[in-house]
């Protein structure tokens, strides 16, 4: 995504010829289904979404009340509002350390470490990024059930104690249970962004590191990581993006419960809006789930203006 | 025959002037090379006669027509292009007939065309392949191909040899100039390299700062350049450029001080000349193979051997005068100067170019010249 | 730093690499194997191979209705997939290749909207959607989708069209091409690699998606796959022999498509990194 900025210059700086000539009226053409479709699936939503916060309806009900910034207020006092938003940076703290952590780990071992088995090593580790999080979720609440799971098998077998309300059941646990599937599904994306990333690395800096004694570990310190630090900064936003932006996962597993212990933002919203049916109290959730994702969007522009 | 006629072009990109009032007139059948650094201008005149950049002011005539407004495919130009631009998803069939398979002109007369082609350039055993699979060189023919298949009046080439190794390149330049012999087109060549505007053109156009500089024939170019630029672009290697100022003038030679002491004393073959005079300021100019060992004449100059690079035929060292201005000779034969010890070379005088502050070649006296 | 032998490094560096693979495998074998295991198997021998091939538990999925979901599936993502591929070539052209006088401002307008998370405007387009009287139609479905696809794969085409060749562009126009048969004879048959990229990323997102779906389907005759499974997990409530039949269905094609366009499909990622 930093490479943006860099297209954007560019662009302007290009020769100002084309083979459409300068003529305005077959650019604004070609761009307008685009620019329609979006005006009204995301630039009119998000306006009415702003608009509508400051106002008191339901799903069906056909007349708003005004109730200007009462919602907002309601949102600091909201116990379950600030368990949503920790639950949230929970995920999002948990995932740059175990996602990129074990991504770079592994990008760096097929990067440079083995060479056999690369294609296919990275195949399967990259496989259930495509299958959809909700296949993935049923998948784990089987394999998390206190009756028939496996972990319970397992753990039942090495004489090990499970938690009594179940792994998904306990109000402790099934935060980090629903963090630990996440990880397990999306470490790939990093792994595969990072392996990239790594390949791209000019390979006269490892043998002029390795003229200069530098061992596969030193050389990962000392010329893979600062090459990185650019990517490691896009990882770390896209992950801080997804964890507050996380929904499927938190829905198919535990939807919130059990009882608001792992409520997140976007499953608070959905479910302020639809099924308690206060649907202005969810736009002002949204809003605020709108200022961070914003905040963090333009936190990634700069880094990329800054490096650049 | 086709005359291609140049007035008062001008272009820019936004605030940017890229070229200022150009007038050039190619004849029928001449080679014409435009060549300067980069960002001269010099490509975006030979895009400006392609048709792939509008014309602001000014315009371009082949023949009696105005092509200002003609659409690019019918002006009756041809183009290779640096990057050689060659269809990646074509054969090199399809690629050098795509022109005729637009034009809508039958199968059959393409199919013997780019057979006629293939045949001048040797590249008949490659017809069937894809740009991908060609060496540089043989893109370079397929490039040229696609060119002359059109019989266009005018071709223009961009860069072209730019892409190819260095034996590679001589050896294009050579069939350059042999396709052009046989073809008698009118051709207009950029590039920046002088060596083969010396080599291959009728006319060189020396361009900088969107400016036509001179114009000439390559010797015409080379013997009278008319400024210091254009001087110390043309030929290699590159002129000796010594700045000083004049302290003395007399009827027979020039005194000049170039600083921390140097002095030197050339003949005075600008007599009466408003920029020859007491402390104006001047640059000496002379070809590194005119300068040569020894005290022989009047303009001598004592100073260090810094580099000596052996050429083979010739012996081309560089000495550093006290006052850190450097000067170059070129001697034939191999010498074996040691860097480091003193050393003293004269200027020949008859070969001395000399500029004035604002850089324009100095004119001889009429009996000089 | 403790010098360590490359052997043994490389041979850890199997080790943990081998054991990732395993631990992501082995989750997924175990959807297989409880495919196709008897209830009582199920819950007698979790982890272990099944006995013997059961097909029951697909038979119960086909005729409580997978065959239609699939079909949803399907057709949205077709529908989808040509849509937001087709629109966004369109755009991505226009705005690296013809300097029309504000497309830059539709540029950061388009990548700004790609940081708006779907939550945060999800009442307004329920409420859109369903004053079209879209609700419980892959219209409905499809056009959102579009319009939220549109952003990532513009992005992708933008720096694909920016880095392609002007100069054949340029030797087009000097053989007689018009700008439109440029577009389809030279740009497009050129582009195909990028548009497989951007389509397959975007089957991957429809395919997979929930949330809208969630939203604006209720009734079974129009539900996607994702939201079947679900509705599948609450009719069969534990008979996971049946539900894991539908979830390995589900993701079969999906994986099928992976494996076969893995190059296409990681390049897309791979973008973002960057």
């Amino acid at each position: 995504m930093t490479v943006l900025l860099e297209q954007e210059s560019a662009a302007r700086r290009a020769t100002p010829s084309s083979i459409f000539g300068t003529s305005s009226i077959f650019g604004w053409i070609m761009v307008l289904p685009a620019l329609s479709l979006f005006a009204l699936f995301i630039l009119v939503p998000f306006i009415q979404t702003l608009v509508y916060s400051l106002y008191k309806f339901g799903l069906t009900s056909p007349t708003k009340q005004f109730v200007g910034f009462s919602h907002y207020l309601e949102i600091v006092q909201d116990d379950v509002f600030w368990i949503a938003f920790e639950n949230n940076i929970i995920i999002a703290i948990t995932g740059i350390i175990l996602q990129i952590g074990v991504g770079l780990l592994l990008a760096a071992i097929l990067d440079r470490g083995i060479k056999r088995g690369k294609s296919v090593i990275s195949a399967i580790i990259f496989m259930p990024i495509v299958i959809s999080t909700i296949a993935i979720g049923l998948l784990w609440r089987l394999v998390f059930d206190p009756n028939t799971g496996m972990i319970e098998e397992l753990f039942f077998n090495m004489g090990w104690s499970t938690p009594m309300r179940g792994w998904l059941g306990d109000p402790d646990i099934a935060l980090y249970a629903i963090i630990f599937v996440g990880f397990w599904q999306y470490t790939g994306f990093m792994m595969i962004i990072l392996l990239a990333a790594m390949q791209g690395i000019p390979r006269e800096l490892y043998e002029a590191a390795k003229l200069d004694g530098a061992g596969p570990i030193l050389s990962f310190f000392n010329v893979t990581l600062p090459e990185l630090r650019n990517v490691l900064i896009v990882c770390v936003l896209i992950t801080v993006i997804s964890a507050f932006k996380v929904f499927d996962l938190v829905y198919v597993l535990t939807s919130g419960g059990p009882g608001n212990s792992t409520q997140v933002m976007g499953s608070y919203i959905v479910q302020n809006a639809f099924t308690i049916g206060r649907m202005g109290y969810a736009n002002a959730v949204s809003v605020v789930l709108l200022v961070i994702a914003l905040g963090l969007g333009i936190v990634q522009l700069r880094t990329s203006r800054r490096d650049r | 025959m086709t005359t291609l006629t140049i007035s008062n072009l001008c272009k820019s990109f936004g605030d940017v002037d890229v070229l200022h009032d150009i007038n050039l007139a190619v004849q029928s059948g001449e080679f014409v090379v435009l060549v300067g650094p980069s960002g001269c201008g010099k490509s975006t005149l030979l895009r400006l006669i392609a048709g792939l950049e509008d014309i602001i002011d000014g315009t371009i005539q082949i023949g009696e027509r105005v092509i200002n407004d003609v659409e690019a495919d019918k002006r009756g130009i041809a183009m290779v292009f640096q990057s050689y631009a060659l269809y990646p998803h074509m054969s090199v069939e399809q690629n050098i007939g795509f022109c005729l398979r637009v034009a809508r002109q039958p199968s059959a007369l393409i199919r013997e065309k780019v057979q006629d082609v293939a045949q001048t350039l040797q590249i008949e055993q490659l017809l069937k392949r894809k740009p991908g699979e060609l060496s540089g060189g043989q893109r370079q023919r397929v490039a040229i191909g696609r060119a002359i298949v059109r019989d266009p009046d005018v071709f223009l080439f961009d860069e072209p040899l730019s892409n190819l190794d260095a034996e590679l390149r001589v050896q294009m330049r050579l069939e350059l100039m042999k396709l052009h012999n046989r073809l008698k087109a009118t051709m207009i060549y950029v590039t920046h390299d002088q060596v083969e505007a010396l080599t291959m053109a009728d006319k060189i156009v020396v361009m900088r700062d969107g400016v036509i500089e001179q114009e000439g024939t390559p010797i015409e170019l080379f013997n009278n350049p008319c400024n210091k630029f254009v001087a110390g672009f043309i030929g290699t290697p590159k002129m000796n450029f010594l700045h000083g100022h004049i302290t003395t003038v007399t009827e027979q030679s020039l005194h000049l001080e170039l600083g921390e002491g140097v002095e030197l004393e050339i003949p005075n073959r600008w007599r009466g000349h408003d920029a020859v005079g007491r402390g104006r300021k001047v640059c000496v100019g002379i070809r590194p193979n005119e300068v040569v060992e020894g005290e022989s004449g009047v303009s001598t100059l004592r100073g260090t051997i810094s580099v000596v690079e052996q050429l083979g035929r010739e012996t081309l060292s560089h000495m550093v005068l006290p006052n850190k201005q450097y000067i170059s000779v070129l001697e034939n034969g191999q010498h074996f100067h040691e860097p480091g010890t003193p050393w003293t070379v004269s200027l020949k005088p008859e070969a001395i170019y000399l500029f004035d502050e604002h850089e324009q070649t100095i004119a001889l006296t009429k009996e000089f010249a | 730093m403790i010098k360590m032998p490359f052997k043994t490094l490389r041979l850890m560096m199997y080790v943990f690499i081998g054991g990732y693979c395993v631990f992501i495998l082995t989750p997924l074998s175990w959807m297989v194997f409880t495919a196709f295991k008897k209830r009582g198997e199920i819950f007698a021998n979790p982890s272990g191979l099944p006995n013997e091939l059961y097909f029951g538990n697909f038979e119960r999925v086909f005729s409580s209705g997978i065959g239609t979901y699939f079909l949803n599936s399907l057709i949205t993502s077709v529908f989808s997939v040509t849509g937001i591929v087709a629109i966004s070539t369109l755009a991505a052209y226009a705005l690296a290749r013809i300097p029309f006088k504000g497309r830059m401002w539709v540029y950061m307008l388009i990548v700004a909207s790609y940081a708006v998370p779907l939550h945060a405007v999800l009442v307004p387009m329920f409420q859109l959607l369903d004053g079209f009287g879209l609700l419980n139609t892959l219209a409905g479905l499809i056009l959102p989708y579009i319009a939220f696809g549109i952003p990532f794969t513009v992005i992708l085409l933008y720096a694909f069209f920016l880095e392609f060749p002007k100069d054949l562009e340029e030797a087009a126009k000097l053989d007689g091409c018009s700008q439109l048969r440029t577009v389809f004879f030279i740009v497009l048959p050129l582009s195909k690699p990028a548009l497989l990229s951007a389509a397959i990323f975007q089957v991957v997102f429809v395919w997979n998606e929930f949330l809208i779906a969630l939203l604006i389907l209720t009734s079974k005759e129009v539900k996607t796959l994702p939201l079947g499974l679900t509705s599948f997990q609450g009719q069969y409530s534990s008979d996971w022999g049946a539900i894991m039949a539908a979830v390995l269905l589900s993701a079969l094609p999906i994986v099928a498509l992976y494996l076969a366009m893995q190059k296409h499909f990681v390049r897309s990622l791979t973008g973002m990194g960057k």
